[in-house]
């Protein structure tokens, strides 16, 4: 079973505009039969979308829904076929909500991270930018090229019309021993961008503590993680919300 | 809530490596600050040292990049171990003592090769460190090993060292220690060396790795 821990907590421009985060972030192990599953996910709504935290709300709340109701197939391959799948599910939630109340898509605007791993094998996949960090034993790896749109500052969302085209999704034969998913507000700390890899050190620090904590102080993790995401040293880097979910595999 | 319960929460803490994954860009200065240097040229030194710390905090990058550390002589002391520019203050230096140079440049060198173990032991990529030697005089010590450390060190490309003469400096001393040109201060411009390290520091920091920089010339500063 995988150790876990995410937390998503405001930046400091956003407490100073409107005090609202705008991240969201899941994680869930759960078991098909016999099989035991890790599903993590990652939305951040867009600054400028009025309904962003909703969208990215209502984005982790219907692949958790998705991911339960898929441990109640017989069957189903780790595929590109799963996550568009899974992306549609998380659009039709927000689509839903937009004509229900009156708004459109575009009002929800946020990325969405997902990751899914078993003894199958890792399935990483994202629209918009963010990262998504995998160890599946040898070492540890950016699962996903990092995305942006045409221009430095422009990232794809979930809710764009064409958002199935800006998926991308990549297959890992083995079990995530360990994995991060996260926003970009964490992306500067996490990632050296010339290289592209994982700054290992980072991740470090949160997978040591998950992979020896004792049952009977699981309760403060989440707490640990929110105090860390909210401490100087990162709102020294980052003024941007910044949403983390961590998972180390424990045998 | 008891002392011993509180130290056992669970906390996720981040050292300044863990937290920062921009490559490190070491600057070694290697300062002279025998009693010859007392008075105008110490003074001169000093607000040259804050002109750089003002200089590199003025740049983003170069504050997440650029590390600095300071040993000074007579007699040798670390006056500022490699830090952070983000976290550098200028010291205020004072001149007493001798000109121990030869011992200074392998303890400073013995620093920067600690420096770069812990940025491996973090995974954290460096440039080719500078070395900077400032000093009006002569070493009072033997100097030899010095200069193969440092004939070593350019040969491996394991740093650029630099050597600055100020009036009164053996710039034939110089000349064997250093593989670069020895560059031989104008009076006592200080503050325009700095400036030029600084300047230096950023394009250095901004290059990709691996690459040479090419740099500016010193002539508002020094002769060749």
């Amino acid at each position: 079973m995988w150790e876990t821990v995410s937390a998503a907590v405001i930046g400091t421009s956003h407490r100073d505009l409107n005090g609202v985060c705008q991240d969201r972030c899941a994680v869930l192990c759960t078991q098909q039969g016999d099989r035991q599953w890790l599903a993590m996910f990652v939305a951040d709504g867009a600054g400028s979308a009025p309904m962003a935290e909703v969208g990215a709300e209502l984005a982790v709340t219907a692949a958790l829904s998705f991911v339960e109701s898929l441990m109640g197939r017989v069957e189903f391959g780790l595929s590109d076929n799963l996550a568009v799948e899974l992306v549609k599910d998380v659009r039709s939630s927000i689509y839903l909500e937009a004509s229900r109340s009156g708004h459109s898509a575009r009002d929800y605007a946020c990325t969405f991270l997902g990751l899914l791993s078993s003894e199958l094998g890792t399935l990483a996949f994202q629209v918009g930018d963010g990262g998504i960090v995998i160890d599946s034993g040898d070492s540890m790896f950016v699962a996903i090229k990092p995305m942006s749109g045409i221009y430095a500052n422009m990232t794809h969302f979930v809710t764009e019309e064409d958002a199935i085209d800006h998926l991308v999704c990549e297959f890992f034969p083995n079990i995530a021993q360990r994995a991060a998913v996260f926003s970009d507000g964490i992306q500067r700390l996490a990632i050296n961008m010339d290289s592209n890899t994982p700054h290992e050190p980072f991740f470090s620090s949160f997978f040591d503590v998950l992979a020896t904590i004792k049952p009977e102080k699981r309760n403060q993790l989440q707490g640990a993680l929110e105090s860390f995401l909210d401490s100087d040293q990162v709102n020294e880097r980052t003024d941007d919300d910044k949403a983390l979910a961590l998972a180390v595999l424990r045998v | 809530m008891s002392e011993s319960e509180d130290f056992d929460q669970i906390r996720f803490a981040c050292n300044d490596f863990a937290m920062n994954a921009e490559p490190r860009c070491p600057c070694l200065l290697l300062l002279d600050v025998s009693g010859s240097m007392n008075g105008k040229p110490i003074d001169e030194l000093n607000a040259g040292l804050d002109q750089f710390r003002d200089e590199l905090a003025g740049d983003s990058l170069a504050m997440r990049r650029v590390e600095v550390g300071i040993v000074t002589f007579g007699p040798i002391e670390t006056v500022t171990p490699f830090t952070a520019a983000a976290a550098f203050s200028a010291p205020h230096l004072q001149a007493r003592g001798d000109t121990p140079m030869g011992a200074a440049i392998l303890q400073g060198l013995e620093m920067l090769e600690a420096r770069k173990a812990e940025y491996k032991a973090n995974g954290v990529p460096f440039y080719r460190p500078w070395v900077f030697l400032i000093t009006d005089g002569a070493p009072t010590d033997e100097w030899k090993r010095a200069a193969d450390k440092i004939r070593e060190g350019e040969d491996g490309k394991k740093f650029a060292f630099f050597a600055v003469g100020v009036e009164g400096a053996r710039m034939d001393i110089l000349q064997e220690l250093s593989v670069r040109e020895p560059l031989k201060l104008y009076g006592l411009r200080f503050r325009e060396l700095f400036q030029w390290l600084s300047a230096s520091m950023k394009s250095v920091s901004q290059s990709a790795l691996g690459t040479e920089v090419k740099l500016t010339s010193p002539a508002g500063w020094a002769s060749v």
